[in-house]
């Protein structure tokens, strides 16, 4: 099992670049495929222009819903997130296969799913791996320290970056829509239409087979009222160790007994784990397996399954309705940077693209426009 | 519109940035981080859609300007994506991304059919100005978030720890 923060997040990070890449594999090579399969040029646009990706979305919205469920219901999300991979990545390879043009608008529909599924369950999981606000460690119950040790830096910075770590991920998307753009420019007239689904599918499917082995971050482990119970549980028998090393003539300061005496009543009535009041060593093994694995936090904080009840719970909240309400209004002018824009420019003030720079200018593009139309609101 | 692209590269990483920072400071001041985000990026936005681009120096003014816009218009988006997840259960943060994705393609499809409808009616100009209302509109809902944010998040968190208060308390 994978459990190195920053591997879990490249490891996700890359996926997400070579699933996004297959979305825009087949819009350079259009004219190529339309004849392959003898399509006037009418057809061509509304069959593979209109209709595969009007099918892409069709599915994939629904899919980014069902999965979007299935994130808060299923324990291990990062094989749900293989699960979607896989699904998006074999209808990818078997487009290599097409023989004629429902084949494709089948296998195109299907690799939506993968796109559609994969957002949301990053996020959910995402959300779970790092705190809302970067916690300061030094600051924090000094108590847990040594276990921490030389991981306290590398714990630091990750949680310090916390925002900018979605960042990267939404970065990763465009990222991959401007690969495989570019990927499926210059690779289909030399080699064919169909060589970059093969190209873009097979390390997808490599790498959907390491996500399995990623580790599922604990739902709920990094919210504050979280991690203040989680401190309390380890505060708690750290305190046993001082009360057990000043028996033994060892001083960390002034501890009043009496209250020692009632924490220790206290752990004895609360503490389900016997090993605590055995010795230290024991117990720094416990509090480790609490800090770095949070195996005790599944009794800590209960996980309700997803209902229809929870899911108009979170409708109903006030800064959800307005993040949705804003979206609404917000994508008419990203139709504009996405859709009308290039054309605009050239058509309505005179400005004309290079043809010599009209592929590189396509990979840029794509990768501000997906950013704009696919990502924001 | 290479400079645009490029501004929306730096706007991502400015966004997560300002977010974090700001989070830090107050939890309120994201929200108000994205809506001026979105409402300053209408002003370069309609030099982009207004300028005739007649001499040199326009296209440097709008390169400049296409800059601005795409970061500008961009920064919103680690935010977005933080404010939801702290304003919803670790249990129901899927959901949570699913609705806002659906949100995403809806206007991914609705969003050039009702941008074209605009344009046979007013024409390319006028309906790229009127369709900047949106962003404005969006900046306001986004600063409305200052109001709910705290209390939506503190909720959250006072359910997680009731949640947990009942769980171990003994019976």
């Amino acid at each position: 099992m994978i459990r190195k923060r920053w591997l879990i997040i490249t490891i996700y990070v890359t996926t997400l670049i070579l699933l996004y890449a297959d979305h825009n594999l087949l819009s350079p090579n259009l004219t190529q495929i339309s004849e392959e399969f003898g399509m006037t040029n009418e057809q061509r646009d509304v069959r593979l222009g209109g209709h595969i990706s009007l099918a892409f979305y069709a599915v994939g919205v629904p899919s980014s819903f069902i999965f979007g469920w299935l994130s808060d219901s299923i324990q291990h999300r990062a094989l749900l997130f293989s699960v979607a991979v896989l699904i998006g990545e074999i209808a990818c390879f078997l487009t290599f296969f097409v023989s004629n043009v429902e084949m494709l608008l089948v296998s195109r529909s299907i690799t939506g799913i993968g796109i559609g599924a994969s957002l949301p369950i990053i996020y959910s999981i995402l959300g779970d791996l790092f705190q809302a606000e970067g916690r300061n460690i030094a600051a924090g119950k000094i108590c847990i320290t040594f276990l921490i040790q030389v991981k306290e830096l590398k714990y630091l910075i990750c949680q310090q970056f916390s925002s900018t770590i979605i960042a990267i991920i939404s970065s990763a998307t465009g990222l991959g829509l401007g690969i495989g753009q570019g990927m499926a420019g210059f690779l289909g007239p030399n080699f064919g239409w169909r060589l970059p689904f093969l190209l873009v599918s097979i390390p997808t499917f490599f790498l959907a087979g390491i996500c399995c082995f990623l580790e599922d971050p604990l739902r709920g482990g990094k919210e504050r009222s979280v991690i203040a119970a989680q401190e309390q549980l380890v505060d708690e028998p750290n305190r046993m160790i001082h009360n057990e090393d000043e028996e033994k003539g060892v001083s960390y300061g002034q501890v009043d007994d009496d209250e020692i005496q009632d924490q220790s009543e206290t752990d004895e009535d609360t503490c389900t784990s016997p090993i605590i009041h055995n010795d230290i060593v024991d117990c720094k093994t416990h509090l480790s397996i609490i800090v770095e694995e949070g195996h005790t936090m599944n009794e800590l904080y209960p996980v309700e399954s997803a209902s229809i009840k929870s899911t108009c719970n979170l409708l109903l909240t006030p800064t959800v309705i307005l993040l949705l309400i804003q979206g609404a209004p917000s994508v008419l002018p990203f139709g504009i940077t996405s859709t009308f824009l290039n054309d605009y420019l050239a058509q309505d003030k005179g400005l004309q693209v290079e043809v010599r720079k009209k592929e590189t200018f396509l990979i840029l593009y794509s990768i501000e426009a997906e950013l704009c139309n696919n990502e924001i609101f | 519109l290479l400079t645009f692209g490029a501004g929306n590269a730096l706007g991502v990483i400015v966004g997560g940035s300002i977010g974090h920072y700001l989070y830090k400071r107050d939890n309120r001041l994201p929200p108000i981080a994205m809506g001026i985000s979105i409402l300053l990026g209408c002003i370069p936005m309609w030099f982009i859609i207004n300028m005739d681009y007649k001499d040199k120096l326009q296209i440097v003014y709008a390169s400049v300007a296409m800059f601005f816009a795409g970061l500008l218009s961009i920064v919103p988006i680690p935010i977005e994506r933080a404010i939801l997840s702290n304003v919803s259960l670790p249990e129901a943060r899927g959901r949570a991304n699913s609705f806002l994705s659906l949100i995403d393609d809806i206007g991914k499809a609705l969003g050039p059919f009702l941008l074209s409808t605009m344009i046979s009616s007013l024409g390319r100009q006028k309906a790229f100005n009127c369709s900047l209302i949106g962003w404005i509109i969006g900046g306001i809902v986004s600063c409305l978030q200052y109001f709910t944010v705290r209390k939506d998040e503190d909720a959250i968190q006072k359910i997680i720890a009731e949640k947990i208060e009942q769980r171990n308390t003994p019976s």
